[in-house]
């Protein structure tokens, strides 16, 4: 197997695809929102509860898609708990350049490194974008969004 | 399977694009389904055009103009002979199928009113659904659904309840691009026949798989595309009983549909000019003319057994893989594979399998009633060609085996 394929389907990929964190449904959410991808069928949902300072006190995420997708929208679930909303948004913003920038400045202790991998398939760079887009709406107060 | 009928070996030396590598690797090309490869024949007949002949055609006095006329003429006499149409005022050029079916929306939906209704099934493309639902939203017609069985067949005796006193237009698919389901067009377009309603057949993905005969068939309209039969991209044909298509109301307006135009009074072309606006796709009917000498200088019945054989081959083998389960098992089938794991996703086999030259769809395949149908995302789709050979096969089966290893 080439090293790009290895790079995108490393073994942390492959193991949050394979058992997802924070999979399911909330109770209790207070912002909700579905993103999908209608060029492949993907679908993530996200759900949030967050308190009245904007804090993300519990996150699930609900996500019908391929390896990159599910393992992005689990990793992201795992990264933005008890973050708060500006922290969320900066890390967001910070993995979509990662995941579409050319650069290969990207630190090595970066949060999210492990999806990079994705940049050398262009047709696949929404796959792992989705979840962020999802939880960027989800944050908003909205409830739908799409990549195209 | 090389033999003095069929020598694929021959064959697969006259496609170029297949002489390559892709990421290091023979490159396997199984998404025909999606657009075909074309041979030297088609590619050097386009090139030949526009270095030796090309000029507007029905238009010029000149030589270059009459020869133009001649070659994109001779083309559409091609394709009348290669469908058994009566007469090549049948034979409309088009962009492709979805603008046939567009054109057919468009002009027999003038005809239409609201609660008249049209039937399709469940196994159609995007492009024989979207056309009618806009029609519904413009007028007010109601789109029935013929629903399929769980081999991925038409459930005929359901589609013969469906008729109605109101039903207008029976639009259904001669084979299905996500499942590879065979219809019994035949048989579909005599139940419709007993009800006075007319067919239209979707024969994109029924087109580079065999003989075609319309009147045999005795359907009413049936579209096409060039690029599913090794022709050019950006032409395709409707194909329309000539008593119908003289009466049916104009579509596109432009040059070429008209004889005389002034301000007062406007006097259209004849058949089948006059659902041709515009300067039509000179070049692409001359490929696709050439595209059909190719493929009768093989036989479309030498075509149809070789592919058959290759489905068998193909569907023996991805069978004794563990886990993957093949969505369309009709009892008729174009050689035309979609198969899902529970535990892999299709774009991750998409992309596994690129990296080893094998190149097949992944997705909805713009089928998105059957994928809920099935209750699955997407499938993976390898859809073969007479081009395609066993070793293609392998290397598909080897490359799953990899993928399969790599995400368990």
């Amino acid at each position: 197997m080439t090293k790009e394929l290895m790079q995108v389907y490393q073994k942390t990929v492959l193991e949050h695809s394979r058992k997802p964190h924070h999979f399911g449904k909330l109770v209790n959410a207070t912002h909700s929102a579905e993103g999908f991808n209608p060029l492949c069928g993907d679908k993530v949902t996200v759900h949030l509860t967050m308190n009245s300072n904007g804090t993300i006190n519990e996150v699930s995420h609900e996500t019908t898609g391929c390896a990159i997708c599910m393992s992005s929208a689990s990793m992201m679930a795992d990264a933005i708990q008890a973050l708060d909303s500006a922290a969320a948004n900066a890390l967001c913003s910070q993995v979509h350049t990662m995941l579409t920038s050319d650069s290969n400045d990207n630190p090595p202790g970066m949060p999210l490194k492990s999806l990079e991998g994705v940049r050398a398939y262009p047709s696949r760079v929404k796959c792992a974008t989705l979840p962020w887009q999802t939880l960027l709406t989800a944050m908003m107060g909205e409830t739908l969004t799409t990549t195209e | 399977m090389n033999s003095p009928l069929f020598n694929i070996d021959s064959i697969r030396a006259e496609f170029p694009i297949l002489q390559q590598q892709v990421n290091g690797h023979r490159l396997a090309f199984l998404d025909n389904a999606a657009s075909s490869q074309r041979p030297d024949a088609v590619i050097d007949a386009v090139s030949d055009y526009y270095r030796n002949d090309h000029a507007n055609v029905h238009r010029g006095v000149h030589h270059l103009s009459h020869r133009a006329t001649d070659a994109y003429e001779g083309a559409r006499e091609k394709i009348r002979a290669f469908i058994n149409a009566r007469s090549i005022r049948e034979i409309v050029f088009t962009s492709g199928t979805t603008e046939s079916i567009n054109l057919l929306a468009n002009s027999l939906g003038q005809t239409m009113q609201a609660g008249d209704e049209v039937i399709v099934s469940r196994m159609e493309h995007h492009s024989n659904i979207i056309p009618w639902k806009l029609l519904a939203e413009r007028i007010g017609i109601v789109i029935k659904v013929a629903p399929i069985n769980e081999q991925g067949e038409l459930v005929l005796d359901e589609l013969a309840k469906l008729f109605s006193k109101k039903t207008k237009l029976l639009a259904i698919s001669h084979v299905s691009n996500a499942l590879g389901t065979i219809n019994p067009v035949a048989d579909i377009v005599a139940l419709a026949k007993q009800q006075d309603v007319l067919v239209l057949l979707d024969g994109a993905q029924a087109i580079p798989h065999g003989k075609v005969d319309v009147q045999a068939i005795d359907c009413d309209f049936y579209a096409f595309s060039s690029h599913k039969m090794c022709g050019p991209t950006g032409v395709g044909v409707l194909y329309a009983r000539e008593s119908l298509l003289e009466n049916m109301p104009l579509f596109m307006g432009g040059g070429e549909m008209v004889i005389a135009v002034s301000f007062e009074k406007t006097i259209y072309n004849d058949l089948p000019y006059r659902f041709e606006a515009g300067t039509p796709p000179i070049a692409q009917a001359i490929g696709l003319g050439a595209a059909i000498d190719y493929l009768e200088g093989i036989g479309m019945d030498k075509i149809a057994a070789y592919e058959h054989h290759l489905l068998e081959l193909a569907t023996t083998a991805l069978s004794d893989i563990e886990g993957l389960r093949i969505i369309g098992t009709a009892a008729k089938k174009a050689a035309v594979i979609s198969f899902v794991f529970d535990d892999i996703h299709p774009h991750d086999l998409g992309t596994v399998l690129d990296h080893q030259g094998v190149a097949i769809r992944t997705g909805h395949h713009c089928a998105n009633p059957v994928m809920d149908f099935f209750g699955v995302p997407g499938t993976a789709r390898a859809s073969l060609a007479f081009y395609n050979d066993a070793e293609d096969i392998e290397q598909l089966v080897k490359a799953l085996r990899v993928a399969v290893d790599m995400f368990r």
